[in-house]
């Protein structure tokens, strides 16, 4: 457990401190801006077009931070630190998903800053003060904490982060109920930290694959792409209504008929395969415990084979 | 307490070893001499359970490194070919994280992390980030996480490659220190390193064991004879006939196409320096050189198997 923890924090640091983790937290941050201003114009700002927005970019920045996870070790040769110390592979995998888990919930919790100002747009008259400058404010003095403590190795600084993360989210609490409909908000942000982490998971499965980070990261983005854009717009395409026999039919209405069967239920399966439909669901404010085991079962599925790629160099 | 029992190892169709077994005594240091693709990283890295033998079995302790493989990496402090260093952390952090996965309990990886960058000499540097330091130095600290944990047995694959002269007299220092609490087991291709530390010598080449022996007697076998390099500024056949003609002297051979140096060679308990000396000023000739030659390991293949060693390439 320490194990894991500490290469978890090691991780998590790497990522606090390199430029890499800056750029994806910056563009992020910048792509996520772009989607709350842009209807904001037309006066229906909600974190539901935000939080489906967002989802296209997540393909392409969440596979930066897991390409060189296990790559880059394989690489520089520090693997040979970690498999030659008694350490399991269960470990180092559990560690380090854990470790850009936490930061991509950094990540995300950033843009509850939207969540802020919306409290205080929705409710005319209310007190700017409280929930949305003190949250505003709160949250901006957690980021940069937690860049010092990174930076200067400093526990305190790290526990004064925390607070002041801790008084953000109460903020953003307050401003749920300022918002009105809070239930969609909720869910869309599990929604999509779940789904961020099956992102992750897949990621880090890729990165264990190879020792070059490019490659890593081409084929997780190739992957979630199909698995989100793709799949979604081909189940748009295919019809979502069982088919029905023709009343007097002949030879060939029983083809089409099994024809159309077929394409029915490869639409059903694209779309059960579809973690945008999952996350469209979360959206509406619908947690379906379905949709939570799915995603699960592939973060468990993904970092199950990642420990065995791992363990397989290792004994082949 | 260190068991290697008929290990094989194959890459494709090449045999990168072959049947390699010795043992290393409790507290005791042995030398793996080899040139250069003999198989010593290969070894170490199947000893250390980074990679799968083909076949054969290590023990460390008793725990076989593959049946009982934490256990066995419990012991194990290992110093691979390539520094296995995170570029982007400090010295002092990466210490304290390489103590932290090796179990050290929380109280005392500050105590211990201080003492291992005293006893390297790299506690100026502590705040420093990796990636900034001199190969050196980093190879220093490279040393320093092996033995962070204060492990019963070292594997040091070629601890002092790379390092200045005065750094090799400093680390070797450090690891005779290191004989009778620890089992050290290291890795050069250098005679002289092997000489100078070792308790035990055991010399592989080709994949092979081709000799196993304390250090005093395989310096005893490879001493045959006593050599020396003279250079004296006059012309080439006078200079070879002038040596030829001291008494002692058994074989002269000329090194030089151009200049008038020759290795001259003599009896093992004979030392011809004073009468090469000597016999070259009496000539009236300024001498430029003369120094006694150390065996190499070619040496040392010659006097066991009488034949020259299998690999190609030359040895320092
Ligand atoms: N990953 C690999 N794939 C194929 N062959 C390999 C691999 N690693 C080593 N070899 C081969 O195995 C042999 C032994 O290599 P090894 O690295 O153990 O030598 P070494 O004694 O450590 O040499 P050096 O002094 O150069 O470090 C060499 O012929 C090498 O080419
Ligand atoms: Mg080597």
């Amino acid at each position: 457990m320490r194990t894991i923890g500490t290469i978890a924090e090691r991780e998590f640091k790497a990522l606090v401190t390199a430029p890499l983790g800056y750029i994806v937290m910056m563009f992020f941050l910048f792509v996520s801006s772009v989607f709350f201003v842009a209807p904001l114009n037309q006066n229906v700002a909600n974190i539901r077009y935000l939080i489906g927005n967002v989802t296209i970019w997540l393909v392409f920045l969440l596979p930066a931070l897991t390409m060189r996870l296990l790559a880059e070790e394989k690489k520089t040769g520090t693997i040979e630190l970690l498999m030659t110390s008694p350490v399991t592979e269960t470990q180092v995998v559990l560690g380090k998903y854990l470790g850009v888990l936490a930061y991509y919930g950094v990540m995300l919790f950033s843009t509850m800053q939207f969540v802020l100002v919306l409290g205080w747009v929705r409710r005319s008259g209310a007190n700017p003060f409280f929930p949305t400058y003190t949250g505003l404010l709160a949250s901006a003095v957690t980021l940069v904490l937690l860049t010092l403590a990174a930076l200067n190795e400093s526990r305190p600084l790290g526990i004064a982060a925390g607070v002041a993360k801790v008084v953000t989210l109460v903020c953003v609490v307050f401003s749920l109920g300022q918002m009105g409909e809070w239930g969609p908000a909720v869910t869309g942000y599990l929604g999509l930290w779940l789904m961020g982490a099956v992102f992750l998971a897949i990621g880090l499965l890729a990165s264990g694959l190879t020792r070059n980070q490019i490659i890593a990261w081409v084929s997780t983005a190739a992957i979630l792409l199909l698995m989100t854009a793709l799949i979604a717009w081909l189940t748009g395409n295919l019809p979502s209504t069982q088919p029905v026999l023709e009343s007097n039919p002949n030879f060939g209405s029983y083809l089409s008929f099994g024809g159309a069967w077929v394409i029915y239920v490869l639409g059903q399966v694209l779309q059960a395969l579809s973690l945008q439909t999952y996350l469209e669901n979360f959206a509406q404010g619908v947690l379906d415990i379905r949709d939570i085991v799915l995603y699960l079962s592939l973060i468990a599925a993904s970092l199950f084979f990642a420990v065995r790629g791992l363990a397989t160099s290792r004994w082949a | 307490m260190v068991e290697v029992d008929q290990l094989c190892k194959r890459y494709g169709d090449t045999l990168a070893i072959d049947s390699v077994t010795f043992q290393a005594r409790e507290g005791e240091i042995l030398a793996f001499l080899g040139k250069n693709a003999a198989g010593k990283t290969t070894t170490m890295r199947i000893m250390t359970g980074f990679m799968p033998p083909t076949s054969g079995t290590v023990r460390i302790g008793g725990a076989d490194i593959r049946e009982n493989s934490v256990q066995a990496r419990r012991q194990i402090g290992y110093l691979p070919e390539t520094a296995p260093l995170y570029d982007e952390m400090t010295v002092q952090s990466y210490l304290t994280f390489c103590a932290r996965i090796r179990e050290v309990p929380n109280r005392e990886v500050l105590g211990r992390v201080e003492r291992v960058m005293d006893s390297v000499n790299i506690i100026q540097r502590r705040n420093w980030i990796i990636g900034k330091l001199s190969k050196g130095l980093r190879r220093r600290v490279a040393l320093a996480q092996a033995l962070v944990h204060n492990p019963r047995v070292l594997i040091l694959d070629e601890p002092t490659e790379g390092l200045d002269p005065e750094q090799i007299i400093e680390i070797r220092a450090l690891i005779r220190n290191l004989r009778g609490d620890h089992t050290v087991i290291l890795s050069t291709h250098i005679l002289t390193e092997a000489q100078a530390l070792a308790d035990r010598i055991v010399i592989i080449d080709g994949g092979r064991i081709v000799a196993t022996d304390t250090t005093q007697n395989l310096t005893h076998a490879v001493q045959r004879v006593q050599r020396l390099r003279v250079e004296a500024d006059a012309p080439l056949a006078e200079v070879r006939q002038q040596l030829k003609s001291i008494t002692g002297v058994q074989l002269v051979e000329r090194i030089d196409t151009e200049r008038s140096r020759f290795v001259v060679e003599s009896a093992r308990d004979m030392d011809l320096r004073s009468r090469v000396a000597e016999s070259i000023v009496s000539a009236g000739w300024p001498l430029l050189e003369l120094e006694r030659l150390e065996p190499t390991l070619e040496d040392v293949f010659l006097s066991i198997t009488g034949r020259r060693a299998v690999a190609a390439e030359d040895v320092v």
